[in-house]
């Protein structure tokens, strides 16, 4: 589960995010929609303990971020625009090594199916990721969830960039991770994946959250015409 | 698989590890031949010396046991006072291809200053310094090891990489001393291995009783060294934002502590305590020798004024208690500049003893050196031990070439003989462990500003 109680950031003068309330609790997907500068990533950034918090807290299963930072990461897995993973190892051992780096370890079969879950063949998670496309770094980044056992994941932008297959394909494992009770978070500008994969959206403005709404209030409604009113308002 | 295993992995994963590594392999390879051929060089001086020092001694013995001997005839047999072989002089050669190693001891030249001319050395050489293992070791192998470790984080900022890892909930500092140990490996197993091999390379090491302990000491101090460096390599990623910047403060950082600091020292040392000039020691020398003979039974007077002891029967005087009262007078001229000398150098040893923190690689250097055997203090102690074996030749001959007693069976025991006293162990060690001690110092100060500077949020609001 996924908590953000006040959440408050300040640049300067300059309010990034405003008393945020949120809650994504497990098995459920939340697209957090927004303009450049709204606060979507600054939202992220505290989630993962990147940035301290002006007031209010952020809590990861109900680990404080702020007061354990490592252990709340340890409950995350988290997956930005570009899933930048080192060139000179194949799918398979950047795997193997980044869960390392989260305290699990895995057998080398293990990797394989993981991959296989996320989407990746054998044959590509042994070439080096020099020669990989950004849909199949994402889906290292898929994995890499599913090896850690996070409990929660953290998207920023994840379908910026892909092609429609790879998007479409991406959302299938996004929407399987959540059927495994996993809470996602994702800031995104795609509003047709956040219409087709969240259970809830919110809108966030100058820092605040100035609409939420679940998939059944979407239901037959238009999620662009709604986006673009509140953005006029 | 530890993330230590997987940090050697990459680093091996990238061409220019090989390259470097190669190429500090095959420095080493190089300084190590180079060592042992001045070894070889010197052993072919030394042995030999040693043997005629053994054989004339049993020579003399025999002799005395059959007959009486003038001494004035058996003073002009040279005796020899050699350095034994350094305990690991492969390792560093030091003042070994400076400093004579064998000198003959006359008593009729005892003032003479030494004798070298068995072991000239190509002028050139001996100002461009050798490429030794030391040299390798001190100068080269930050190099190497910078090669290696210069963008531990800032690479990771730029590719994008350093948010991935500090979002699997890693401790940086304990992240980046992994990341540190697994780059500098490589070099620092090559370090260590060419300093084991010192030991035995070109079967040149002498078998003395604490060579074991020398290379152990050895082995931690190039450790040690490697250690500074990885810390300070640890320290620049944790402040620079990208590699270039890292390569950049890297490349100044050896500059400053392996090329400024010990010039500096060198020019504050010469200039506080500037050594007389050799030309002036062997002006005076001759001058106080010519001033001598020329007042030569003036001298001789003197000499049995201040000695009646020593007088022979009737006064009965030959060119041979000439010589000696002559050489008294030479010697007490020359004591003062003899005494100049050497508080100089001890001077000039006790700054460098004293600042050789300011730069680890004058301690690393001094360290080794005296570990090998070729560095001040083992020479100081062959000139201290050299000039109590000139005493020796005196007080032995002077009595009896001045009072006309021939040598006789019961002199044979007293007849002086050089044999090199190694300084105990102790005394070495402690240095050498001052030394290790300094240089994991700087490292564990330059490590804990490195990890004060790491949070995981200060990396990733650097990072893209």
């Amino acid at each position: 589960m996924l908590e953000a109680d006040k959440l408050t950031k300040r640049f300067q003068e300059r309010l990034a995010v405003d008393a945020l309330q949120l809650r994504v609790a497990p098995g459920e997907i939340y697209a957090l929609l927004g303009p450049n500068g709204a606060g979507k990533t600054t939202t992220i950034n505290m989630f993962l303990g990147f940035l301290a918090p002006d007031d209010g807290e952020a809590r990861v299963c109900g680990v404080s971020v702020a007061r354990d930072p490592v252990a709340a990461r340890r409950l995350l897995a988290y997956i930005p625009e570009q899933v930048a993973l080192y060139p000179r190892f194949s799918g398979i051992e950047n795997l193997d090594y980044f869960s390392a780096l989260g305290g699990k370890s895995h057998t080398r079969q293990e990797l394989y199916e993981l991959l296989e879950r996320a989407g990746l063949q054998r044959e590509a998670a042994d070439r080096r990721v020099s020669g990989y496309s950004k849909g199949m770094r994402q889906k290292v980044g898929i994995a890499l969830a599913l090896a850690t056992g996070a409990k929660a994941l953290l998207l920023d932008e994840p379908t910026s960039g892909l092609d429609p297959a790879a998007s479409h394909e991406f959302s299938r494992l996004l929407r399987r991770l959540a059927s495994e009770g996993v809470a996602i978070l994702m800031a995104t500008h795609d509003l047709f994946r956040a219409r087709e994969d969240a259970s809830h959206v919110g809108i966030l403005l100058g820092g605040k959250l100035v609409a939420q709404f679940t998939q059944r209030e979407l239901e037959g409604s238009d999620l662009e015409a709604l986006y673009l009113e509140k953005l006029r308002a | 698989m530890s993330t230590l295993l997987f940090e050697v992995r990459l680093a091996l994963r990238d061409r220019a590890t090989w390259v470097l590594l190669a190429l500090f392999a095959f420095a080493l390879a190089y300084a190590l031949n180079g060592g042992a051929e001045l070894a070889r060089h010197q052993r072919a001086i030394v042995g030999p010396a040693l043997e005629q020092s053994r054989m004339l001694d049993s020579q003399v013995r025999d002799a005395l046991q059959r007959q009486t001997i003038d001494p004035r005839q058996l003073a002009r047999q040279p005796l020899v006072a050699a350095l034994p072989p350094a305990p690991l002089p492969t390792l560093a050669s030091g003042q070994a291809d400076l400093a004579p190693s064998v000198e003959t001891v006359s008593l009729w030249r005892l003032q003479t200053p030494t004798d070298a001319r068995s072991e000239l050395e190509n002028p050139s050489r001996l100002l461009s310094g050798r490429f030794d293992l030391a040299f390798v070791l001190v100068w080269l192998f930050p190099l190497f090891l910078l090669g290696l470790a210069y963008d531990l984080l800032a690479g990771d900022r730029e590719s994008g990489t350093l948010r991935l890892v500090l979002s699997r909930g890693v401790r940086p500092g304990a992240w980046l001393a992994v990341r540190a140990l697994a780059r500098g490996a490589p070099a620092l197993a090559l370090a260590l291995l060419a300093t084991w091999a010192s030991s035995w390379w070109g079967d040149v090491a002498s078998s003395a009783p604490d060579s074991g302990a020398r290379l152990a000491h050895a082995c931690v101090l190039v450790g040690a060294y490697g250690l500074f460096w990885l810390s300070v390599a640890a320290l620049v990623n944790a402040l620079a934002r990208s590699a270039a910047a890292a390569a950049t403060a890297l490349g100044a950082a050896w500059v400053a502590v392996v090329l400024v600091a010990p010039t500096l020292l060198n020019i504050v040392v010469e200039s506080l305590h500037p050594m007389p000039s050799r030309a002036e020691l062997v002006a005076s020398a001759r001058e106080a020798s010519g001033d001598a003979e020329r007042r030569g039974n003036e001298v001789l007077n003197s000499f049995y004024r201040d000695h009646p002891e020593l007088a022979p029967p009737g006064m009965q005087v030959d060119f041979a208690q000439r010589i000696l009262a002559v050489q008294e007078d030479v010697a007490r001229a020359m004591d003062p500049v003899a005494e100049r000398f050497d508080a100089q150098l001890d001077a000039q040893q006790r700054i460098v003893e004293l600042w050789r923190f300011a730069s680890p690689a004058i301690a690393v250097h001094e360290a080794l050196t005296d570990l090998a055997g070729t560095g001040y203090w083992r020479q100081r102690a062959f000139r201290e031990q050299l000039a109590g074996f000139k005493d020796a030749v005196h007080a032995f001959f002077s009595p009896r070439i001045h009072k006309n007693n021939w040598l006789t069976k019961a002199d044979a025991d007293q007849f002086p003989r050089f044999v090199f006293a190694e300084e105990p162990a102790e005394r070495w060690s402690s240095r050498v462990r001052l030394s290790i001690l300094g240089v994991l110092a700087l490292a564990v100060v330059a490590a804990l500003i490195a990890v004060s500077r790491l949070s995981a949020r200060r990396l990733a609001a650097d990072a893209r």
